[in-house]
């Protein structure tokens, strides 16, 4: 595995939210691998591995270019099987068992919101009114939630399961997918589809972009920032400079993540609130704009400012 | 040169040499044997117990130790017998009083980018100060900010910039700590402007080698400050600092290229002396490529040095120099290899030192990022030796160009890293034993000479005689050097004399009875 590369320089602690929280060399890449270089079994490490938020800033940090994140996953796989976390594996593969539609989605372009988006009906109108502008996009009936958690946590996705969410999927040209895992992985299912990460999809549209100002701070969704990084920092860049917004971009330029949703739900490790104190560090700011509705969750607990999703910037759907 | 007779001198195996900064001062060893000997555990496990009553963790697992096992030199290698976390200033008063009692060496460590060894902790307690790295408090009227020790530059950076602030000047790589580099110097392109990093601390909170918790500046404990500063480790471990900060600023780089050292070499200490650009350096590929980099932090900086000072510099811009270049080796097909050499380092290189989204209107917005991902990119690796002198400004040339030359006999890639450090005249005690040379008057400057190692395997043996031939420069110009610790301590005493030493090893002996912190550093 490519965890001997590791020749602990430290690079990949520096935006790591886990190292950031804990500020011991165990909870990082570093930490991790060195321990694996001498000997520690996995019960060892497996704090660290859960801790993690496979949010992908240390990917792009590390000089050897390992795959940190797909190392960790394949980790948490292996502790799994050892035995480790029995209660969380389980808890995962039950929600895996749930029923689900089959429904084939007849379009060229799906959306898949996840289950956070869903649960804000007015904003996931306007999400699907502002991205019908070309062709018209529906949404699916399957989130695939239990799925991304599986992909973050490791454990198996069955046949039939995996089979059942991408049937739906098979004849569109286009998805539009929030959860930077799932879109990963799609990616990967899906080879001839165009897939496209949805928090960056609406912040292209100049008629949302143009209403944000140098008051807002505006949070990138992570996980899927740092998957398309050289594409996505050069927009977002753009994006700052154009409008003045804040990010939540560090001085690395990877995206802070929040730590909402997801295994950290299930699973706390990461306080999301202190995650949410130190974006908004320092940055005098008016509103919070979010592109991930999870994200968005998290902003508002800190009752500071209001904190709004980006297709919000709209005020009614048919404004499009 | 008298190297011949000193360089490798006869093995003192098993005794320790009665004096314990003399060449061969790494217990047990010879002097090309680069580890110290480990220390083996005597009075370990009562140790152990009265930590634990203390309510100190200390965790020895073998997976935690071997976290530690090496520094970025990556030549040293040693285990510690368990690490403790840094976590405040109480708990490592009550580490360092047991560790004094049972005699159990302490090593720190911050983000361990010693390259001689000196964070490796021999067996003993390595002591990681990362886990003390919060920002206590920024004063943005007094332009102060006061830090845990342990606290990377990088996320020290991160929390002034939103605050619209800077620290002043700190290593180019940013994976080294505040507390660490307070101890060394710390060395930035802005050095010249600002001197090292270790004249911008104005208070320090410092556990002593007795476990003491001490407040200390230039006004309270000025003696306990003046040995912390720049003491490499030896009287105290810095917990907290006060540092001086900046309203940030963007720069702008200008580079200029030379195909002659001494030239450039004269060129930078002129520049210096105008006081008439904010950064300044030299930046070499080999002696071939010689870069004069040059910086501003306002518009009006830069064009006033356009205008009056750009016409004396004897360097060449991009193009020319590319056209002269490619003259040169048109004329010696022999030496296309290193023609090919210097082309593609420069196409990888050149890109990564203005990175679209670290630049701005032409100006570099994250220097503190740029550089640091440069370094680890195009110069870090699994072993580093990157030998330095630091001298005064009449010996710098001498020292340039003869280091140049011992480089060249080792190895066909390299690099020198030229800076100025500008000097304050209050800090001459802070100076002492220090890289600081005593007789450098308003700047010192300082060389490192890095080989490219890459992949390629160097003995040790090599790598060491490397070390040795250009610290040899040192002892012979009377310098000083940045990276004098570690394997690299028995130049202390030959470079810098007996009576400077024996001074600050009679005040180690009393302010660590035991000498147990930070051995085999200095003492
Ligand atoms: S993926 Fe994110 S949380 Fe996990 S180790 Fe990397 S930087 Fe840390
Ligand atoms: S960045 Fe990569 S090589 Fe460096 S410590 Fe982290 S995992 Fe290891």
């Amino acid at each position: 595995m490519s965890h001997t590369k590791c020749h602990g320089c430290s690079l990949c602690l520096l935006s790591c939210p886990m190292w950031r929280q804990e500020r011991d060399v165990q909870y990082s890449p570093q930490g991790i691998f060195k321990a694996l270089q001498h000997n520690a079994a996995l019960s060892e490490i497996t704090p660290a591995l859960f801790s993690c938020l496979l949010c992908g800033a240390c990917d792009l940090l590390c000089p050897e270019q390992i795959d940190i994140t797909g190392t960790i996953k394949t980790l948490r796989r292996a502790a799994f099987s050892s035995g480790e976390h029995r209660a969380l594996k389980k808890e995962i593969e039950s929600q895996l068992k749930r029923p689900t539609t089959e429904a084939k989605a007849e379009a060229n372009t799906i959306i898949i919101p996840g289950g956070a988006l869903r649960s804000m009906p007015a904003t996931l109108t306007k999400v699907q009114a502002l991205l019908s502008r070309e062709a018209r996009a529906v949404l699916a009936k399957d989130d695939g939630d239990d799925i991304a958690l599986a992909l973050e946590a490791g454990v198996e996705i069955s046949e039939h399961r995996r089979h059942s969410f991408l049937e739906p999927l098979q004849g569109a040209k286009r998805l539009y997918v929030s959860n930077g895992l799932l879109l990963q992985a799609l990616r990967k299912w899906l080879p001839a589809t165009a897939l496209c990460a949805l928090g960056y999809s609406l912040s292209q549209l100049s008629e949302l972009t143009t209403k944000l100002t140098s008051d807002d701070l505006y949070l990138i969704e992570a996980r899927a920032f740092h998957l398309d990084h050289q594409q996505t920092i050069t927009h977002y860049d753009q994006l700052r400079h154009q409008q003045g917004c804040r990010t939540n971009l560090d001085l690395q330029r990877n995206a802070i993540p929040t730590a909402a949703g997801g295994l950290n739900t299930l699973h706390p490790t990461i306080d999301s609130h202190a995650q949410g104190r130190w974006i908004l560090n320092g940055h005098r700011v008016a509103r919070i704009i979010v592109e991930c509705a999870e994200d968005g969750q998290a902003m508002a607990q800190l009752n500071e400012q209001p904190v709004l999703h980006i297709a919000d910037l709209m005020e009614h759907a048919n404004d499009v | 040169m008298n190297n011949q007779n000193s360089t490798y001198p006869r093995s003192t195996h098993g005794a320790p040499p009665p004096c314990p900064v003399a060449a061969d001062a790494l217990q047990g060893i010879p002097r090309q044997q680069t580890n110290p000997e480990r220390w083996q555990g005597e009075q370990w496990a009562s140790f152990v117990s009265a930590l634990q009553q203390a309510g100190v963790e200390l965790r020895s697992a073998q997976h935690n130790t071997g976290t530690y096992v090496t520094d970025a030199g990556g030549l040293a290698y040693g285990m510690p017998h368990g690490v403790v976390i840094a976590r405040n200033a109480p708990q490592i008063a009550a580490l360092m009083q047991l560790a004094q009692q049972y005699r159990v060496p302490v090593t720190t460590r911050g983000g361990g980018l010693t390259t001689e060894g000196e964070s490796v902790a021999f067996g003993g307690v390595l002591l990681d100060m990362t886990g003390m790295s919060r920002v206590r408090h920024i004063d943005k009227a007094a332009l102060t900010v006061r830090t845990e020790g342990g606290i990377f530059w990088h996320l020290l950076a991160e929390s002034l910039r939103r605050e619209g602030l800077d620290y002043l000047s700190a290593p180019l790589n940013l994976t080294s700590s505040v507390g660490g580099t307070l101890g060394v110097g710390g060395i930035d392109v802005n050095s010249s402007k600002h001197g090292c990093s270790a004249d911008q601390a104005l208070a320090l909170q410092v556990v002593t080698p007795t476990g003491e918790i001490v407040e200390c500046s230039d006004e309270e404990n000025a003696e306990l400050f003046q040995r912390v500063i720049l003491g490499y480790g030896q009287f105290g471990i810095i917990t907290e600092a006060t540092l001086r900060v900046r309203p940030y600023t963007p720069l702008r780089m200008h580079y200029f290229y030379y195909g002659s050292l001494r030239d450039a070499v004269e060129d930078l200490m002129r520049i210096d002396r105008t006081q008439t650009c904010d950064y300044s350096g030299i930046l070499t590929m080999m002696d071939k490529a010689i870069t004069l980099l040059v910086a501003f932090d306002s518009d009006e900086r830069e064009a006033a040095f356009l205008k009056h000072q750009r016409k004396t510099l004897r360097g060449y811009g991009e193009l020319p120099f590319a056209i002269r270049t490619a003259a040169y080796y048109a004329l010696r097909p022999w030496r296309l290899k290193e023609a090919l050499y210097l082309y593609q380092r420069k196409r990888e290189l050149f890109p990564d030192l203005q990175p679209a989204h670290h630049m701005q209107g032409g100006e570099m917005i994250d220097r503190t990022v740029v550089f640091s991902r440069a370094v680890w990119k195009h110069w870090g690796g699994r072993q580093m030796v990157i030998p330095d002198i630091a001298s005064s400004a009449d010996k710098f040339v001498a020292s340039v160009e003869r280091g140049n030359a011992v480089c060249k006999k080792y190895f066909p890639h390299y690099t020198l890293y030229c800076v100025g450090i500008k000097l304050r005249a209050e800090h001459q005690a802070h100076y002492e034993l220090s890289c600081i040379p005593p007789d450098a008057e308003g700047w010192a400057y300082g060389c490192e000479f890095e080989p490219m190692l890459g992949d390629t395997h160097h003995s040790r043996d090599q790598l060491q005689s490397f070390k040795n031939e250009i610290y040899d420069i040192g002892v012979d110009l009377g310098t000083s050097y940045y990276r004098f610790g570690g394997m690299m301590k028995g130049y202390i005493r030959r470079a810098l004399g007996d009576e400077v030493v024996d001074k600050h090893l009679e005040m180690k002996r009393q302010a660590d009875p035991a000498m147990i912190l930070n051995r085999n550093v200095i003492f």
